[in-house]
């Protein structure tokens, strides 16, 4: 098992070296580059455009030099705790994205949290009582949970909050704590706030995964060793949990890997929508400048926490499922 | 042989199961009387209905399947019990599964859940109804391992089903079944998935742990030749009923009901030097949908008469000990049997 995990470790390094290449290839591919754009920008405001200015930018941010000498220059100075600096925001990549990442965190993880907290009993329940009203009931729920765009929940939400409860649900803070330091308030305010993306990102993947939970469960309900365990005596409680329900959370459990980017990029939408300081809007504006340590340092580190987490929950599968071999 | 004092009573025993398209009644009007320290064969067909009136004695039958109708009474350690009466779901129930009464399950790999360790498996039924402590009941089931003849048991206990063979697997499921001592265990179809060597060595298990234990078991078997070593007594099931009843040897020796001839018939007989094509029954076993009238063998059968359609002809008994549901095999060995007598009176 050590072993395993071990090797698994090894082999994200090269995982990580090939997204950052292509990843950075990517952010470079539209026409032009960062001064490009800033440029059409200062044109739309008539602004005189200094050719020599322009050049001597270029210089300076190392555009002018071939891609694979600019990606060596990222690679080296990330390796160095560097992440580049944002030409847009004019501040160190590192201080720009430090709090977006953290509270892009809190909100998937808490998600996740709600996803699988209700998506297994839920389903446990409707499968065990199949074909019945509460079935019939929580079956209707889910695939309208599926069917719901995250960002017309998130408008629906906001649209009913500002309406019935005269509240502005936007963003994550309060006007008196967005810019202010962290402090045990801060914290309580966000906690008023949180559950608003985290029910507008969660609630398809709960949908999807209460039907997933569903209907594995329906499939092992009737398999032979739950007959044996019934035979033995055991009580249908618990024969269910130790039998069959532990072998339908298997999908789900490798479904974790999954569920992080999903939730991640999900969220750009909500976030735009709901105005949260997460990382998606912050991403999306710096790939249409092309602000590229910026976007660069984004994608790195998510695709970082992607491989991660499927690095954790394949070694959470290895452990619930003693049929998978480490070799 | 036995003394004869009765275990278990089935008595016009209906199993129906209410599906969309239909009503299947996969055991109809079955009654069966089980001994002390007795074995009773039950033969017939895939379909026919053995796993599921197993499933019945065990009130396990799947939903949408019902007990539509007779008693199940058990004579166990208390007063006797009709188990058709019990809530199926409730704890008077449970206290007999597992522990008066076991069942052994068709697959020996679809038995046992892959995520567990075969000791933790057979445990369950330790915990459940003796309430034995971690460490008591791990020397129980080293002890029921060795039993079942499962060699080095201290390593085995602890390994999962995957890493077992065939063998050794269907003796775990059978050290589950046993492991808290029955007064019944039922076996569904335990040597079918097996090679014939192992086959044989896992029969020789049964014979012994019926002696050991002073147990009583119905042995569900398609297997003729299996049924034959084993039983005491023999069932033929065909359709839902019993067709024929009585001792192993004389059933399988002069078989009376048409049905149980051509079984019999079927089955290649070693250093039989004749070229002759193997016999089989004509025709397919009926449409479980389809409500049958008159005696559902007689569109297959070689000696029915147009009056076998009339009504189902009912188990009687034809010689001592010996029971078949005929109208012709009754006739001629009583004289006085037919559709016409009931119909007049």
């Amino acid at each position: 098992m050590i072993n395993y995990i071990i090797r698994r470790i090894f082999y994200m390094i090269p995982t990580l070296i090939i997204i950052s290449m292509i990843s950075f290839a990517v952010i470079q591919l539209p026409p032009g580059d960062y001064l490009t754009t800033k440029i059409a920008q200062l044109q739309a405001q008539d602004e005189l455009i200094n050719v020599d200015l322009i050049e001597a930018l270029r210089e300076e941010y190392g555009l002018d030099q071939p891609i694979y000498v600019q990606y060596g220059k990222w690679v080296w100075n990330i390796l160095h705790g560097d992440f580049g600096y944002s030409w847009e925001w004019q501040r160190p990549v590192e201080e720009v994205i430090g709090e977006r990442i953290l509270l892009t965190a809190i909100i998937s993880f808490t998600a996740m949290f709600m996803i699988y907290l209700l998506a297994i009993p839920v389903g446990i329940f409707s499968a065990t009582h199949k074909y019945s009203v509460a079935d019939y009931l929580i079956t209707i729920v889910a695939f309208v949970g599926l069917a719901l765009p995250n960002f017309l929940l998130a408008l629906l939400l906001l649209f009913i909050g500002y309406v019935v409860f005269d509240v502005s649900l936007v963003g994550l803070f309060s006007s008196e704590f967005a810019n202010a330091p962290w402090s045990v308030a801060k914290v309580g305010d966000l906690l008023k706030h949180l559950w608003i993306p985290v029910i507008v990102v969660g609630t398809t993947s709960t949908a999807g995964r209460l039907r997933v939970m569903r209907g594995n469960l329906l499939d092992e309900l009737n398999k032979p060793y739950v007959m044996a365990a019934r035979a033995k005596g055991l009580s249908e409680v618990k024969l269910l949990l130790k039998y069959p329900v532990r072998m339908a959370l298997n999908p789900l459990i490798s479904g974790l890997s999954i569920l992080l980017p999903q939730m991640i990029s999900g969220a750009t939408i909500t976030a735009v929508v709901l105005g949260l300081p997460t990382t998606g809007p912050m991403l999306l504006g710096a790939l249409r400048s092309q602000d590229v340590y910026l976007a660069g340092a984004f994608i790195l580190l998510l695709c970082t926490l992607t491989v991660i987490s499927t690095l954790l929950s394949d070694i959470l599968l290895a452990w619930s499922d003693p049929r998978i071999q480490y070799e | 042989m036995n003394d004869r004092s009765t275990l278990l009573e089935i008595r016009n025993l209906d199993v129906s199961f209410f599906l969309d398209e239909g009503t299947v009644e996969a055991v109809q009007d079955v009654s069966l009387e089980i001994y002390h320290h007795y074995t009773l064969g039950i033969v017939g067909e895939s379909g026919c209905g053995k796993s599921v009136l197993s499933q019945a004695i065990m009130r396990i039958v799947p939903p949408p399947g019902k007990i539509c109708a007779g008693q199940i009474i058990f004579h166990g350690d208390s007063a006797p019990t009709d188990l058709v009466t019990l809530d199926g779901k409730g704890k008077s129930i449970r206290k007999i599964r597992g522990k008066e009464i076991a069942l052994i399950l068709q697959e020996p790999m679809a038995a046992l859940s892959p995520l567990y360790t075969i000791g933790n498996q057979i445990r369950d039924a330790l915990v459940q109804h003796h309430k034995l402590s971690g460490r008591e009941a791990r020397e129980r089931v080293l002890d029921i391992l060795s039993e079942v003849g499962i060699p080095k048991p201290e390593v085995r206990i602890d390994q999962y089903p995957f890493e077992l063979s065939g063998g050794l697997r269907q003796r775990a499921v059978i050290a589950m079944a046993i492991v808290c001592r029955p007064q019944l265990l039922i076996a569904d179809e335990p040597t079918t998935a097996l090679d014939v060597t192992i086959q044989a060595q896992i029969l020789s298990l049964f014979k012994r742990l019926k002696e050991t234990l002073n147990i009583s078991i119905i042995f569900i078997s398609h297997d003729l030749a299996v049924i034959s070593e084993i039983a005491d007594e023999v069932a033929v099931m065909y359709n839902g009923r019993i067709v024929e009843q009585g001792p192993a040897d004389k059933v399988f020796s002069e078989p009376l009901h048409p049905y149980t001839v051509g079984l019999i018939e079927s089955v290649p007989k070693l250093g039989d030097a004749s070229k002759e094509r193997l016999s089989a029954i004509k025709g397919n076993v009926p449409d479980p949908f389809m409500r049958m009238k008159g005696c559902s063998f007689h569109p297959r059968c070689p000696i029915g008469r147009d009056d076998c359609t009339m009504e189902n002809p009912k188990l009687t008994n034809v010689l001592p000990e010996r029971a078949v549901a005929c109208f012709v095999v009754e006739q001629e060995m009583t004289g006085t049997a037919g559709p016409q007598q009931n119909a007049v009176e």
